[in-house]
């Protein structure tokens, strides 16, 4: 993926237990792949969101979710081709977050070619700055299937930019 | 959504209302075809700031209720700051009060332009969400998340961040900008005026139904400038009190089937109405020229009674907090100190500043370490709460031979007319209607 750009977004909030998943494992990315590969933490405001992804290639977007599913499942969704489901809906302010601000910039056609979403069922979102030990081996997981999908792409560096 | 309907009685059961932050239900009842009763719902569990407030120290108290809200964060830093710098017995004048206002225009941009756009204009157009309405209206949806951008940049650069800034503090900030740092931002507030003003003049296209009230509109007032930090607290029916006042005049009460208190006037227990048509009808004077001209060109005199028109108004007030900000700007003199002491003594501070949604009061009682011994918040949401149900409680009649499904859809949008943010108050807001 030499020739494109790419960008990971870890979303989530690094104070609310595993809410901190996306951005650790955006974190954890760092260093790792190509100066192509940009890895950011975000917050999940769709309005900035959308912004960051504006004219970048491929975007893969890192979060937990809490959908009712066990603690630990993983979900993989192709946003180009999918939504995201209702159910993740539920937490976000005045209802409006990621899966909104996917859907929006598919209407106003802001929407990356390549965009994909990987969700882990979160166990804990209490105030707190760890992750439970069900999403601390997720994060390797996830980290690692990243991780592979980039090196088939060539990519062996990546920094940080930290954003919301 | 269930509809039975059998002889004279009639159920109407809503699970959902969306695009209103916060977890509640409404509930109308209906008795040959007269409204009996109407409940705001607010099952949200309580937060209890309040509570882990108390033993806190006096500065940690602007960052701990900014965690209230990630819509209207800075309302909640500046009511505590200004409790607080009451206490102490300091004033913040100048460059940083200036600053101040610059702060609270970024949060009433982006909190505005999220609710006209996302949240409100969707019911005028008749689509289920923002995200339908942008397949159909995608100028109008880009142009309100360019509004929403500029606004959480001037609370970027303010609070540090745009959600939970860090930035403020009791006695001003921790760091202030360089000019250069807001002339960047002043080429994208040009283009944002002349957004804003697009949005007053689209929003008066809408159609409206036909409702006005009376109402108790109470807002802040300094006589000098349209309000956002400070003044003394004002309605349209005679009261001009002090902030410290407040207790005096307004009342928390608890009712059964809500977790949120609702605030009346002291002593008959009327409610009132907080907010951008308060705000705007007490202080349509100190309005710029140029604003008060477009707001007149967009249908609206100097006080508006329909509270579905209240998305015009509310799109006057971002192009005022547009101008403002470009003032505050343009206008700049870097402070010489980014803050002054404040040295806390065992006293009782008053606060209250107007947040996108209304009046946030703020009381705090200190020992002299500057310890929170007792504390008092009352959001807007719980000041409007009661006008809420009355305003349905006057709408219903009107539109009572509507089948059921269109009595919900209105009334949903009668309370998104207030821009209710329900976590504030005390998330989903459910709707049951029980004809009989």
């Amino acid at each position: 993926m030499t020739n494109t750009n790419t960008l990971i977004i870890g979303i989530g909030n690094r104070y609310r237990s595993d809410d901190a998943f996306g951005c650790i494992v955006a974190a954890e990315l760092a260093g790792i792949a190509s100066s192509d590969v940009r890895c950011i933490e975000h917050d999940g405001e769709p309005a900035t969101l959308m912004e960051c992804w504006e004219g970048v290639d491929e975007v893969i977007l890192v979060d937990a979710v809490s959908s009712g599913a066990q603690a630990g499942k993983i979900f993989r969704f192709n946003l180009a081709l999918e939504k995201l489901p209702e159910e993740f809906n539920l937490y976000s302010t005045h209802a409006f977050g990621v899966p909104q601000a996917v859907e929006l910039a598919r209407a106003l056609h802001k929407l990356p070619a390549n965009i994909s979403f990987i969700g882990v069922e979160g166990e804990c979102f209490n105030a707190g700055v760890s992750l439970s030990k069900t999403l601390l081996k997720r994060k390797h997981e996830v980290v690692a299937e990243i991780l592979c999908e980039l090196r088939k792409k060539g990519d062996v560096h990546a920094r940080v930019i930290s954003d919301g | 959504m269930s509809h039975a309907k059998g002889g004279d009685t009639r159920t109407i059961k809503v699970d959902y209302l969306a695009r209103v932050e916060g977890e509640g239900a409404m509930y109308l009842e209906i008795r040959d075809n007269a409204v009996v009763d109407v409940k705001l719902k607010i099952f949200e569990p309580p937060r209890f700031f309040e509570g882990f407030l108390r033993g806190r120290d006096f500065r940690e108290a602007p960052d701990i209720t900014s965690r209230i809200c990630g819509i209207c964060p800075v309302a909640y830093q500046m009511s505590a700051i200004y409790a607080m710098e009451d206490a102490c017995g300091i004033k913040v004048e100048g460059a940083l009060r200036e600053l101040r206002r610059l702060f609270y225009a970024g949060e009433w941009i982006s909190s505005h332009t999220l609710h006209i756009y996302m949240l409100h204009a969707p019911d005028f157009l008749g689509y289920p969400s923002a995200v339908e309405m942008a397949k159909d209206h995608p100028e109008a949806v880009e142009r309100g998340l360019s509004l929403k951008k500029i606004g959480c940049e001037i609370m970027s650069l303010m609070g540090g961040r745009e959600i939970h800034p860090v930035n403020a503090k009791v006695g001003g900030f921790f760091r202030v900008p360089a000019r250069k740092e807001l002339m960047e931002l002043r080429e994208k507030l040009l283009l944002a005026r002349d957004l804003a003003r697009q949005t007053v003049e689209w929003s008066a296209t809408l159609d409206f139904p036909a409702f006005e009230q009376d109402y108790t509109f109470v807002s802040l007032y300094n006589g000098e400038e349209y309000p956002m930090i400070d003044g003394r607290i004002i309605s349209n029916k005679g009261l001009d009190i002090a902030v410290n006042e407040y207790d005096q005049h307004f009342e928390e009460r608890h009712v059964g089937y809500s977790n949120a208190l609702q605030c009346v006037m002291k002593p008959k227990g009327n409610c009132y109405h907080v907010g951008p048509m308060a705000r705007y009808a007490l202080n349509f004077a100190q309005l710029p020229a140029d604003i008060q001209e477009t707001a007149r060109a967009a249908g609206l005199g100097a006080v508006c009674n329909n509270p579905f028109q209240s998305i015009i108004v509310r799109s006057v007030e971002v192009l005022y907090a547009v101008s403002e900000a470009l003032r505050v700007i343009d206008n700049y003199k870097s402070p010489s100190v980014s803050s002054i002491p404040a040295v806390p003594k065992a006293t009782t501070g008053y606060g209250a500043t107007e947040a996108p949604r209304g009046l946030l009061y703020h009381r705090y009682t200190l020992d002299s370490d500057g310890i929170i011994e007792d504390a008092n918040i009352v959001p807007p949401t719980s000041q409007n709460q009661k006008m809420i149900e009355d305003d349905l409680r006057r709408f219903v009649p009107g539109c009572i031979d509507k089948p059921d499904s269109e009595i919900q859809y209105l009334s949903e949008q009668a309370v998104r007319n207030y821009d209710p943010c329900i976590s504030c108050a005390t998330h989903f807001l459910k709707l049951e209607i029980d004809r009989k």
